[in-house]
């Protein structure tokens, strides 16, 4: 396919989809994280890691009764996650279209 | 191809970069550096596993400091992806050992296509005292990126011997170090010899904060948060955070022959080990004990009270060991059986 729309691999796994659009909001902690996608300690952990490995990930230190660490989206995250969302809409545009061309 | 990416010391700092109009990611260097191992020969994963085990604890808890390492070195490792790196530090003590430890990373990276680049400042017009970039807000730390110079060769070389000597068994080497000629780092020379003068007294066994914290109470006083505000106010070169001064007070405190006594409890308390309100922490009074005067006074070592058990970069200090001490007087170190 000529200019095929392309999806950025680190947001294009359904886990790592669900928490760039959680981080792209607001901050949040692991533990909020880990109840908001009810997955493990493990698995949460390796797709932090690799959101950070692309620079995709901010972190903020808060000082509360118990310190604790929030993650959001870094300024690249949040570009890459907007083009990784455009990329994919222009994908099931196209799927659409077909789809439509191949019931006629 | 990503912007710019900028690593500087800590939170307050790292917000005001996020917050400011200079752009780009950002990731804050949280470590304090002169307090626990750094242990000679590790690479920077391993170090990290060695530098949570030491910071977790009943406030912090061990994965999520292991986990908070982790991620800060992975996206350390992501810099080849920018097009400049710029590190944000200033003067003191704990900004110079970062400095180290970060460009001794940056000597071997592959980064041939990203420009790597310092801002290392120790004022700021119309801020006095200025202890540190964190007290500069967005607008203030945004003017700074014109002070960024490229980070030369001779300092990547310079920092990867100055973090060795830091990490060795033998503080000596930072001695040795500090004959170099070091005007491309124009703060680090002050800053670690203010780093030798933790090491234990030649003359009464306490390392300069503890002598600090000492002479302060001996001369009236007696709250832990004043003291810690006191403590700051005799350094030129800082490093320590509430944390870690507050540890220095249990050490002194809650040990089997203390040299301080506080009351209301015997024993210091401090958070965030302890879910202590507020008022009860600001309520304690800490006092002399009779070995802690004499120990102030001279006339008995420290070590002869106090069981010695704890790091400064890669030396373990323990008692029943040879122990560096610095001499003040001769301005070095020295080993005493």
């Amino acid at each position: 396919m000529k200019h095929a729309p392309v999806l950025d691999p680190v947001f294009h796994q359904t886990l790592r989809t669900h928490i760039a659009a959680l981080l792209s909001v607001r901050g949040y902690s692991f533990s909020e994280l880990k109840s908001a996608l009810d997955v493990t300690d493990g698995n949460l952990d390796a797709h932090l890691r690799k959101l950070s490995s692309a620079g995709y990930l901010h972190s903020r230190m808060i000082l509360a009764e118990r310190p604790k660490t929030l993650y959001d989206l870094s300024p690249s995250g949040k570009r890459a996650f907007a083009d990784y969302l455009v990329a994919l809409k222009a994908i099931i545009k196209i799927a659409s279209a077909k789809t439509r061309l191949a019931r006629r | 191809m990503k912007t710019h990416f900028h690593i500087t010391n800590g939170d307050a700092a790292a917000d005001a970069l996020k917050q400011s109009n200079i752009g780009g990611d950002v990731l804050p260097w949280r470590d304090p550096m002169v307090d626990g191992p750094f242990p000679t020969g590790l690479d920077l994963a391993a170090t990290s596993r060695i530098r949570a085990d030491y910071l977790s604890g009943s406030a912090l808890a061990h994965d999520q400091v292991l986990r908070d390492f982790r991620l800060r070195d992975d996206h350390l490792a992501a810099a080849a992806n920018y097009d400049a790196v710029t590190l944000w530090f200033e003067h003191d003590l704990l900004d110079q050992l970062q400095i180290l430890q970060v460009l001794d990373w940056f000597a071997d990276a592959e980064i041939s296509h990203t420009r790597l680049g310092i801002i290392c400042v120790d004022a700021f017009p119309g801020i006095l005292p200025f202890r540190g970039l964190g007290q500069l807000d967005p607008a203030q730390i945004a003017t700074l990126i014109d002070r960024r110079v490229p980070v030369t060769p001779a300092q990547l070389a310079l920092a990867q011997a100055g973090w060795a000597a830091f990490r060795s068994s033998d503080p000596r080497e930072i001695e040795t170090y500090l004959q170099r000629d070091l005007r491309v780092f124009p703060f680090m020379k002050a800053a670690l010899l203010r780093y030798l003068q933790e090491f234990p007294s030649a003359s009464n066994g306490l390392g300069r904060t503890d002598q600090q914290i000492l002479q302060l109470i001996s001369d009236g006083m007696d709250r832990p948060g004043r003291l810690f505000g006191a403590n700051m106010e005799l350094e030129t070169s800082l490093f320590l955070g509430d944390w870690s001064f507050f540890q220095h007070i249990h050490g002194l405190c809650n040990v089997r022959q203390p040299l301080l006594h506080c009351d209301p409890n015997g024993e210091f308390r401090s958070p965030p080990e302890l879910a202590l309100p507020a008022a009860e922490f600001l309520q304690q009074r800490l006092s002399l004990t009779e070995s802690g005067r004499e120990v102030l006074a001279g006339a008995v070592d420290a070590a002869a009270y106090l069981d010695f058990d704890y790091w400064l970069g890669g030396v373990h200090i323990i008692s029943g060991k040879p122990l560096f001490r610095w001499n003040a007087a001769a301005g070095k170190l020295e080993l005493s059986q």
